[in-house]
């Protein structure tokens, strides 16, 4: 039994070692950080311990501005990005001629580089002083006045930001539910249909239930990758969020470490343990309302 | 409900780049079955009962043809507007429902007058599972189920909404042999106690003879004889429906027919006047053998070789004794099989050591089949 168990042991041991060290002494280091008041990282010494850093943190206007645009964020794209890969992938799975091309070119945003989306996007919406973008050009058409997407007001700046989230992330969402569709057995739609059962119906009450768990697996890496936000910020606005008014959280921890005012490991680290929480909270009940409607199978 | 097939036939388009043309899954089917009968679809794999069932449904478009419930052409009305109950191979019972939900379902998509009350839903619901004997299953889930509890669920889920006629696929074929057994009379009791034209398909002959009305035995997409089970069994149209019904199978022979009388090998069985002279299959039911006992065969055998017929000697390998009745198992080399049986009472007595067995035949149960044709030569004797 003994010798059982040391060899269960051995056998765990690189997956303890690589998680251990790369996942919770880092974790655990965080932690104690952000309790480490004015924490200096040439001397490696601090004052004493105690909530200042948070304190600091929730006080400061750049956090407060990154947590606004981080929650809009995720209100926004989550739940829409979510609807628009569901009415695609729905879509895609009832129209048989070109199917694959289809796949593919939704499949193709995913396989792009975050950083050159961006370009694309900036080409799309930024304003010089030599044109005003091809969205204006557009909205020039219908008679609506020119906006600065990229330097102009906080709401279409936002608006951007939610455009761009989304139509990164769908791709993936549509692999996932595409094959989410494929796998419902084709026999419960033969029998609903037997049945009389309209079409609409038939999405509600058999297809959505079916497709349940992988529904709520995308709402809450959905959520949780939202909340990570900051490589699509950078794409399209640069690296000086703050300005800009456009910075997220995890921006915000950055920022703190290693930006031009960076240097305040203290003030990251608790910045970064409330993100935690949030993110922690949000799924617990992300998973406590999903537990009593998701069908798992038998 | 009356239910009419006319000249139903449905071509699928063939798989795969290199091949052509089309595969006939059902060719020209025409087909009457009364109000209130139980019919089985009876053919191997492939045989194309699965379509016609699929057809009768709407989950198919025929290429041609028309199918008729009473009077009414239905032929191109979507599966939801036929008012059919369908019991699926795998159930198909919605696993994240209860069994009271799966119910209630086809009641709940009733619309304009059809409408349903709750209460009446809830007590046309509460019926349908008093029939199948499941009343007290209600707030179970299908994974809950055993299979044959997942079968009742079906059958309830099907007949709650009084359909015109009820289609079972394979209705049994996921089920062990001894709820096979009780869950095919509890498919007649339900189909008499509720008179629904019902419409099952099998490949299990056994299965088909024992509930249904009225057989239809089908082979490659075509019709091969409609009847009463005793009906089809006792005068089978050809080799392929004599062959398909009956367990163990019957034995066939090759044989030949010459101034009217039937030679197989050296040996003239039967007397079989009016029949040309031609090379026949024989087939022989295993209940059609008649062991010819050894101590009283010189006397019988002296009067047998008078009339020169009826006698048919074959190699004993073996005797199978099963209760009820012994199976003897023998070689003929005109036989078309490796091994031939013979199903005789237990009473009768084979000696296992001896090495010839001697049969006279029973001529009800002697059929001859055209050699080319394969079709079934009638005889004024048999």
């Amino acid at each position: 039994m003994e010798k059982k168990q040391m060899k269960g042991w051995l056998y765990l041991l690189p997956a303890i070692l690589f998680l251990g060290f790369f996942l919770v002494y880092p974790l655990i280091d965080v932690l104690i950080y952000s309790f480490e008041e004015g924490y200096n990282f040439a001397s490696q010494t601090s004052y004493g311990v105690g909530m200042y850093n948070y304190s600091y943190v929730l006080h400061d206007p750049y956090f407060l501005q990154a947590l606004k645009n981080t929650f809009i964020l995720v209100v926004i794209t989550v739940p829409l990005s979510t609807a628009a890969a569901l009415l695609i992938s729905v879509g895609l799975s009832s129209f048989r001629p070109l199917r694959s091309l289809y796949q593919t070119i939704y499949f193709l945003p995913y396989v792009t580089n975050t950083l050159a989306v961006g370009l694309v996007f900036m080409i799309l919406f930024r304003r010089t002083p030599y044109t005003d973008g091809f969205v204006n050009l557009l909205l020039g058409w219908f008679g609506a006045g020119p906006v600065d997407f990229i330097d102009g007001p906080y709401p279409a700046k936002m608006f951007v930001l939610c455009l761009y989230t989304i139509w990164v992330v769908m791709p993936f969402k549509i692999l996932i539910l595409t094959s989410a569709l494929a796998s419902v057995n084709q026999e419960y739609y033969n029998a609903a249909k037997v049945d009389g059962t309209s079409k609409f119906r038939i999405f509600v009450r058999i297809t959505l239930p079916m497709i349940s768990p992988t529904l709520v697996y995308l709402i809450i890496t959905g959520f949780i990758g939202a909340f990570k936000a900051y490589s699509d910020a950078v794409a399209l606005f640069g690296t000086n969020l703050n300005t800009a008014e456009m910075n997220t959280i995890v921006g915000y921890v950055y920022d703190m470490l290693y930006g031009s005012s960076g240097g305040y490991p203290s003030y990251a680290s608790a910045a970064a343990i409330l993100l935690f929480v949030i993110v922690l909270t949000i799924t617990c009940i992300n998973l406590m309302i999903s537990g009593k409607h998701v069908h798992y199978g038998s | 409900m009356k239910v009419t097939l006319q000249n139903l036939t449905k071509k699928f388009p063939s798989r795969g780049r290199k091949a052509r043309g089309e595969v006939t899954a059902v060719d020209d089917f025409s087909f009457e079955i009364p109000d209130g009968k139980l019919v089985g679809l009876l053919g191997p794999s492939g045989c194309g009962k699965s379509t016609t069932l699929n057809l009768l449904c709407g989950l198919l478009k025929p290429t041609s043809g028309r199918i008729f419930f009473g009077e009414d052409d239905v032929t191109n009305l979507p599966a939801e507007k036929r008012g059919v109950g369908m019991v699926f191979q795998n159930y198909a019972l919605y696993p994240h429902l209860t069994v009271l939900q799966n119910i209630l379902f086809p009641l709940e998509n009733l619309k304009g007058a059809a409408k349903l009350s709750k209460a009446e839903m809830r007590k046309r619901a509460d019926e349908a599972a008093k029939l199948v004997q499941i009343s007290e299953l209600m707030d179970r889930r299908p994974g809950e189920l055993s299979g044959g509890q997942q079968q009742r669920v079906a059958i309830a889920r099907a007949l709650v909404k009084i359909p015109r006629i009820l289609l079972m696929d394979e209705p049994l074929s996921n089920l062990d042999a001894r709820l096979r057994l009780q869950t095919r009379e509890e498919i007649r009791r339900i189909q008499r106690e509720t008179k629904i034209t019902t419409v099952f398909v099998t490949h299990d002959q056994e299965e088909a003879m024992s509930i249904s009305d009225i057989i239809v035995v089908m082979k490659e997409g075509v019709i091969q004889q409609i009847g009463k089970p005793q009906e089809v069994y006792d005068t089978p149209v050809n080799l392929f429906v004599a062959k398909f019904l009956g367990t163990p199978p019957i034995n066939v022979f090759r044989g030949s027919v010459r101034g009217g009388k039937l030679w197989i090998g050296k040996e003239n069985v039967l007397d079989v006047p009016g029949v040309s002279d031609r090379e026949v299959y024989v087939g022989i039911r295993p209940e059609g053998f008649i062991p010819v006992q050894e101590n009283i065969s010189s006397e019988a055998l002296r009067e047998k070789s008078d009339a020169d017929s009826g006698v048919f000697s074959c190699r004993l390998s073996g005797v199978e004794v099963m209760g009820r009745d012994i199976s003897i198992v023998a070689v003929h080399e005109a036989s078309e099989s490796p091994s031939i049986r013979a199903i005789i009472g237990a009473e009768q007595r084979v000696d296992p050591g001896s090495a010839e067995v001697r049969f006279s035949i029973r001529p009800d149960k002697l059929f001859l089949f055209d050699r080319e044709t394969e079709t079934r030569i009638s005889a004024v004797s048999l």
